[in-house]
């Protein structure tokens, strides 16, 4: 008698529970359209003030699948007055949960730290922090019109280049994440990856009408972002680098590089304006010593810091010039490069520090192109890397690093974990040699690196 | 009838000592005591290992009597009452950082605004029907839920561990050990999960195996902690600070994986669901200590008043988990401390006064 009343006291206040949620439930708006799905932020600065571009993803309901992207932006003294504005203007909540790139641009170079710009982000509940963050060489907003207009997929195209960056011997590990790690780490020093804005716009009249539901509204004081664009076609392609002038005194060339191009056609009324642009990532990155944007490295100068480097980055193409022996003459010799290993030692010679690094790269032969293969076919030198190449490879190897270690020494910066690794290895001898210098912030001026290179083929 | 039975039990070891562990308080411990507060965490895990041993070794030898009937057969109502209270207060803290930490978790990674109320009535009835059913109830849905549990937990670690630098683990106390422990006390509230193990007595078949069976249980439990830290360590070196909801921060790390979409969510409400089992259990454990020391035969009625306690609770607190996490390294905290020596000088000593009254007898 007495279970049955309390199961009836329960069961009641479970019918009150529903009957008071239950309608309220029904009534409320779906959670989902009070939201701005932001797939991309990009930020500029003009004058004191930020401008802020997102782009959004816009579902729409059809038959099929569908989605479109629009790119809105507003002005703010901060980000988050700016994001915050935007939010006011397209009347809904801005959701950062599917954020996974933020592009900085070039007006933000003179940030004297550029941190304060990411502590909003990294503060944000729904944003990833390994969402990808990239410098442009122009405004944020016109590359983040460009991977809406390259392709469907939107920002997709653009992130499946600097996605897997990291991966490879000339690029940088462009996340958000790893930004802060250096950011607070003791070397103080962050990397992200620059990307190339090619573009040109042609302003033709046209009657035709396009279906476009790429449309961009004014975010804040009337700023027009453009017209309605539909994306016409798509490439992307692997084009060749050129070599920094700096560098052109070395026989080597990377292959790396990937760019996308976009041309783009949209008309509202009787006027259209075509856009073609391409956005490249040649490998260059930018480096920010405790937030503050202290050089921009290209792919070779990147890649001597890789080759030492205790990142992921293993993969690659690298150039061989001019190589000569028995069998090749004057060739140029493209090897792929399949995986890199590095093992470090780090010791100190007359109280400085010296890093011995074992690089062992295992390697294959690509291409030989040289203006006769009489001779040639047949040998192991057509198959296999004869010594002269694994020679002028292991001069190379050895050659980029040295040099990066003069830039690194140039700018003061640690990007090899010098600090961190000493720390790590041989704190107490490291914490002495920090007292002894005049300016424990110099470290780098003392180092030495000492490279072996062992290169293993890949057959 | 025993209330558990032993494979049961072994997981509710498991899952207790680990579920909240795994919210806020890496970010907590790593972001200023650093990686070697990870290792001085062994300190608490030896002493939590010592203790389970010596209660069942209690257990065995007292099969039929539960805690609270040892202490009052040996002590009296007055000392076993006082020693329920602070058991009733720690159980009931425990609760609140659990209900705050998941409710946070909640609302930082699936909703946008969900009012702590909604939450928590549901939590409410669901936790009032399992505490007053008994040991049974608990049991039982852990043993259906723990695979999955430890799957969700298992993908989230792996995940991890793709892309992470061991080497983040060095040096060991290269800069001494005051700032790591000062972190590790500071947030000792956290630990002693175990105490749950204390509300077995009487509820579990003691047999001569399950003393290897539960160091083994809580052994694993423990490496698993440590992997778990030392993993969300090497993967926010210095950024620890900023990740404050750990497992949900460990399976973000594949910007590949995030570019699927977030399937992680799928492991992370899994492993929701064994903290809230958790929350359960420590709600239970405060069942029964109010019941000891309020003397109310009604179950029903006194789980109704735990519920209302631990519901006026976090409404003082406003189910903030911040303002919870500060009221944890507060003073308060040092209650760990006194259950930790109390658990370790008088369990030994009540046996022994025990024996000697019954000799006497």
């Amino acid at each position: 008698m007495k279970k049955t009343s309390v199961r009836k006291i329960i069961y009641l206040f479970l019918l009150i529970f529903v009957l008071i949620f239950t309608p309220q439930a029904f009534a409320l708006p779906h959670q989902i359209s009070n939201k701005a799905i932001i797939l991309a932020i990009g930020i500029d600065k003009a004058d004191t003030q930020y401008e802020v571009s997102a782009q959004l993803l816009v579902p729409k309901n059809q038959k099929g699948f569908s989605e479109n992207y629009s790119i809105i932006s507003a002005f703010g003294n901060t980000i988050s007055l700016a994001l915050n504005k935007l939010e006011l203007n397209i009347g809904k909540q801005l959701g950062l949960a599917h954020t996974n790139m933020i592009i900085l641009s070039a007006s933000l170079d003179e940030e004297e730290n550029i941190f304060s710009i990411f502590d909003f982000f990294i503060r944000d509940r729904e944003l990833g922090n390994y969402a990808l963050i990239m410098h442009t060489d122009k405004t944020a907003k016109e590359l983040l019109q460009l991977t809406t207009d390259v392709n469907e997929s939107s920002v997709n195209s653009l992130q499946e280049i600097v996605i897997l960056n990291d991966r490879y011997i000339y690029g940088v590990d462009s996340t958000l994440n790893n930004f802060i790690n250096g950011y607070f780490s003791p070397s103080k020093t962050g990397q992200i990856a620059d990307i190339t804005v090619i573009s040109e716009s042609e302003d033709s009249t046209s009657g035709i009408s396009s279906l476009s539901d790429n449309s961009q509204s004014s975010g804040d004081g009337g700023q027009s972002s453009g017209n309605s664009e539909l994306p016409i076609s798509q490439s992307s392609e692997n084009s060749q680098n050129k070599r920094p002038a700096s560098k052109n005194s070395s026989n080597t060339q990377s292959s790396q590089q990937a760019s996308s191009s976009a041309e783009t056609d949209s008309s509202s009324g009787s006027q259209s304006s075509q856009t073609k642009g391409q956005f490249e990532n040649d490998g260059s990155t930018i480096i920010y010593k405790e937030g503050k944007k202290v050089a921009t490295f290209n792919s070779y100068e990147y890649r001597g810091i890789n080759w030492i480097s205790d990142t992921y980055a293993k993969k690659g193409f690298v150039e061989l010039y001019d190589v000569n022996d028995e069998y090749l003459t004057d060739a140029d010799i493209v090897v792929n490069i399949y995986d890199r290993k590095v093992n470090k030692q780090y010791n100190f010679i007359e109280g400085k520090p010296v890093m011995k690094c074992k690089i062992t790269l295992t390697v294959s032969l690509k291409q030989i192109i040289q203006s006769s293969y009489d001779g040639l076919l047949g040998t192991d030198s057509y198959y296999n890397l004869s010594n002269s190449i694994k020679e002028e490879l292991r001069v190379l190897v050895q050659r980029e690093v040295q040099e990066s270690l003069a830039l690194l020494k140039e700018y003061n910066i640690d990007l090899v974990k010098v600090y961190e690794n000493y720390y790590k290895y041989k704190p107490k001898k490291w914490k002495e040699y920090l007292n002894n210098v005049d300016d424990d912030e110099n470290y780098m001026q003392d180092l030495l690196i000492l490279t072996e290179v062992v290169i293993n083929e890949f057959n | 009838m025993k209330e558990l039975t032993t494979r049961q039990s072994l997981m509710l070891v498991f899952l207790s000592a680990t579920a909240s562990k795994f919210f806020m308080l890496p970010s907590n411990l790593l972001s200023k005591g650093g990686h070697d507060s990870v290792y001085l965490m062994f300190i608490f895990f030896i002493i939590e290992v010592l203790i389970i041993m010596t209660v069942v070794r209690i257990a065995t030898k007292f099969p039929n009597k539960t805690i609270n009937q040892l202490m009052v057969e040996t002590f009296g109502n007055f000392y076993a009452g006082f020693i329920n209270i602070s058991f009733f207060v720690f159980f009931m803290l425990k609760s609140i950082l659990n209900f705050s930490e998941t409710y946070s978790f909640f609302l930082g990674t699936l909703y946008d605004e969900i009012s702590p109320f909604v939450y928590a009535v549901p939590l409410f009835l669901v936790a009032y029907m399992a505490i007053s059913q008994g040991l049974r109830t608990i049991g039982r849905t852990t043993e259906l839920l723990f695979f999955p549990i430890i799957f969700g937990l298992s993908v989230s670690m792996i995940i991890g561990v793709s892309s992470i630098d061991f080497s983040n683990l060095l040096p060991v106390f290269a800069d001494g050990l005051s700032t790591p422990f000062e972190q590790v006390q500071k947030n000792m509230l956290w630990f002693g999960d175990f105490f749950v193990f204390l509300f077995f007595f009487k509820n579990v078949k003691f047999d001569k195996t399950y003393c290897k069976k539960i160091f083994f249980t809580f052994l694993s439990a423990v490496l698993v902690i440590i992997s778990f830290f030392l993993i969300f360590h090497c993967l926010y070196p210095y950024s620890a600070e900023f990740h404050r909801y750990a497992i949900s921060e460990m399976t973000q790390s594949t910007p590949n994986l995030t570019n699927l979409g977030r399937i992680d969510w799928l492991t992370i409400m899994i492993w929701t669901i064994a903290s809230i089992i958790q929350t359960i259990i420590f709600m239970y454990c405060a069942l029964e200590s109010f019941i000891n020391f309020t003397h109310i035969k009604n179950r029903r009625l006194s789980a109704f008043i735990t519920i209302i306690i631990l519901g006026a609770s976090i409404f003082i607190f406003n189910a903030n988990v911040q303002e919870v996490s500060l009221i944890f390294q507060s003073t308060l905290r040092w209650i760990f401390v006194y259950l930790l020596i109390g658990s370790f000088t008088l369990l030994p000593l009540n046996v022994y006064f025990y024996k000697k009254k019954v000799r006497k007898k």
